[in-house]
């Protein structure tokens, strides 16, 4: 054990290099970087990896369909920060957003009813009043799903404040634990894809549409123009969702109330009030995502959202549950992951490669990316 | 200092958390621009009657009155809303700011209920705590333990209140910023508000307080000018771990 000839006897140049390493105090530097250029830095490598392997295309679609999801689950996770609670019936939230814009806007909207009754068919209401175009510009869809979209966000947000009334807020009177709410949204949810099933039938649907032609972006992009608005109109409640929560009043007794309820209490925040603020908010943003999401599959099932709900939930858990960036970034994530994993495997896996990258990512931070509440 | 005006009186209280009666039957009187303590050992009762004051427990028998108007009004079925808006404020003891608000969206919260005038609040918070002006971007999480005691206090100033209610101000901070705490709590009672506080640091806060009141098992044990109960041999001894 001769320490000081095993020291010597290191080459000068990997001392050197250790040297180097050491004074670089790389954990530090990396963590003084701020989140927003990390963020910016992840997207610039990755695109260009997908520049090299050539799935620019795939990547493109993923962030577009990830934007879709983020909808859902900036929801999910403002409820889990200021109800506490995960909710289950996210998913079917969105499934009830599509199918309340239906009766608006098919031309003809037959409803299956129960199957011991008469079936029977209706025009749908906008179509009804004469505003049954289809086929906007170079998309497939009308203007009249523009229409569609703030009365259902409307609507289901009205939904969402009743079932928070007389279902929820009484489980929390009564003292029920978050799993026990949790799972009681989960019967919700069965409630509702039953009640939808029951309505509209089981079989595939799809709002009025005729086929466009994809837009060709160059460098070898090609995206349905429909997918390119919608990620558009999505991104762009995003950021309102984030000058809500930065600017206005509700938005800053929300955070304070995610932050420490007692204290928001004892300020006179009302924080029934509160809670209600977030119902509308994630409840608007489900049923936007649901009648997007519809759009642009170009199909609406009764189990859509159920679907759905699991890589959302997987963008939730990403970013870090509780925090509406880490889940707008996260739910980017999964959709550019699911989009991209087509290219190498059968997209029956797309889920799989979701959480795949979900669990890597926490066996290294277990809050998720960006950190969530406790 | 006693002859100015009574604005709270608590009279003969009982209360406690459902069945369990932890208060029986306190009185306390806080006159204008006094600063009070109420010491005593764990488990008197200290927090629970700060917490009946400002309405997160309900009396089960006595009254609390507070000066609205010249007039001492009842106030013990008033919700929070209406106890911040007749001039009371209320500190808890821990987790007494928003961590991933920043120190201005803190102070904006403690005037959450009235808009208007805010930003002149908020002013002369940063001119009474100046640290909390170069701060006011960062996250209140960035704060060490005494500026975030420092931000709790300013919070609870925003609506200018008469009396501001402090469930044990230098609890959990290490001791050399026990000091710079006192000295904050002087801050604000110059900028002429009342205090009530509750205080395990029994001598740093009797040596400030223009009256001490002593609780025992949820009883009044004794009450004298801060000084005073200080040399009090008897109660030292017992309370303030003695000689």
């Amino acid at each position: 054990m001769n320490l000081a000839n095993r020291i010597n006897s290191i080459p000068a140049y990997f001392k050197i290099l250790l040297g180097f390493i050491k004074n670089m105090n790389l954990a530090n530097r990396i963590n003084s970087i701020p989140a927003y250029f990390k963020i910016l830095l992840g997207f610039i490598i990755t695109l260009s990896i997908a520049f090299i392997l050539g799935v620019q295309d795939l990547y493109v679609h993923g962030m577009l369909i990830g934007s879709l999801f983020a909808l859902g689950a900036i929801g999910i996770t403002l409820l889990y920060a200021i109800v506490n609670f995960a909710h289950v019936a996210h998913g079917d939230f969105m499934t009830l957003g599509a199918f309340l814009a239906f009766p608006l806007v098919a031309s003809v909207v037959d409803v299956e009813y129960v199957s011991y009754a008469d079936d029977f068919a209706f025009t749908g209401l906008f179509p009804a009043l004469g505003l049954d175009q289809v086929g906007l510009g170079p998309f497939t869809f009308g203007f009249t799903i523009l229409l569609a979209i703030p009365i259902s966000m409307f609507i289901l947000a009205i939904i969402a404040i009743g079932l928070e009334k007389f279902v929820y807020r009484k489980l929390r009177l009564r003292g029920s634990s978050d799993v026990m709410i949790a799972m009681a949204s989960f019967g919700v949810a069965i409630l509702l894809r039953g009640a939808i099933s029951t309505i509209f039938g089981t079989q595939l649907r799809s709002y009025d549409r005729i086929s466009k032609p994809f837009l060709k972006i160059g460098w070898g992009i090609d995206v349905p123009p429909d997918l390119l608005f919608l990620g558009i109109v999505a991104v762009t409640l995003c950021l309102l969702t984030h000058y809500i929560l930065q600017y206005t009043k509700i938005g800053k007794s929300m955070r304070a109330t995610s932050d420490n309820p007692d204290l928001a209490m004892v300020t006179g925040i009302n924080i029934n009030k509160v809670i209600m603020n977030t119902w509308i908010i994630a409840a608007g943003l489900a049923a936007c995502a649901g009648i997007l999401i519809a759009v642009g599959s170009a199909q609406m099932v009764p189990q859509m959202g159920w679907k759905l709900l699991i890589p959302i939930f997987a963008a939730v858990v990403l970013g870090g549950v509780g925090n509406a960036y880490g889940a707008f970034i996260g739910a980017l994530i999964i959709g550019v992951a699911m989009e991209v994993s087509t290219e190498y495997m059968n997209p029956a896996y797309k889920l799989g490669v979701a959480f795949t990258i979900m669990l890597l990512v926490l066996t290294i931070k277990p809050r998720g990316l960006f950190g969530g509440k406790d | 200092m006693n002859n100015s005006n009574k604005i709270l009186e608590v009279n003969n209280v009982f209360s406690g958390y459902g069945e369990i009666e932890i208060l029986h039957g306190v009185s306390i009187d806080v006159y204008e621009n006094e600063i009070i303590t109420i010491i005593g050992p764990n488990g008197c009762g200290k927090s629970t009657l700060m917490k009946t004051i400002f309405g997160l427990l309900r009396p089960t028998s006595g009254s609390i009155e507070f000066m609205i108007n010249n007039n001492m009004t009842p106030i013990h079925n008033y919700d929070t809303e209406n106890l911040i808006k007749i001039g009371l404020s209320y500190v808890p003891q821990s987790d007494n700011v928003f961590p991933s608000l920043s120190i201005r969206e803190n102070l904006e919260m403690g005037a959450f209920i009235k808009q208007e005038g805010m930003e002149e609040s908020i002013e002369s918070m940063y001119e009474l705590f100046p640290i909390l002006k170069d701060k006011k971007d960062d996250p209140a999480n960035q704060l060490s333990g005494g500026q975030r005691q420092m931000l709790a206090f300013a919070r609870a100033m925003m609506l200018k209140p008469k009396l501001i209610i402090l469930d044990e101000p230098s609890a959990g901070l290490a001791p050399n910023l026990v000091t710079s705490v006192f000295d904050t709590i002087k801050t604000i009672h110059e900028a002429g508000v009342s205090i009530l506080m509750v205080e395990q640091n029994a001598k740093a806060a009797l040596e400030r307080s223009n009256r001490g009141y002593v609780l025992a098992t949820g009883e009044n044990k004794a009450t004298d000018t801060g000084n005073k109960l200080l040399n009090n041999k008897e109660i030292a001894s017992l309370y303030l771990g003695g000689k």
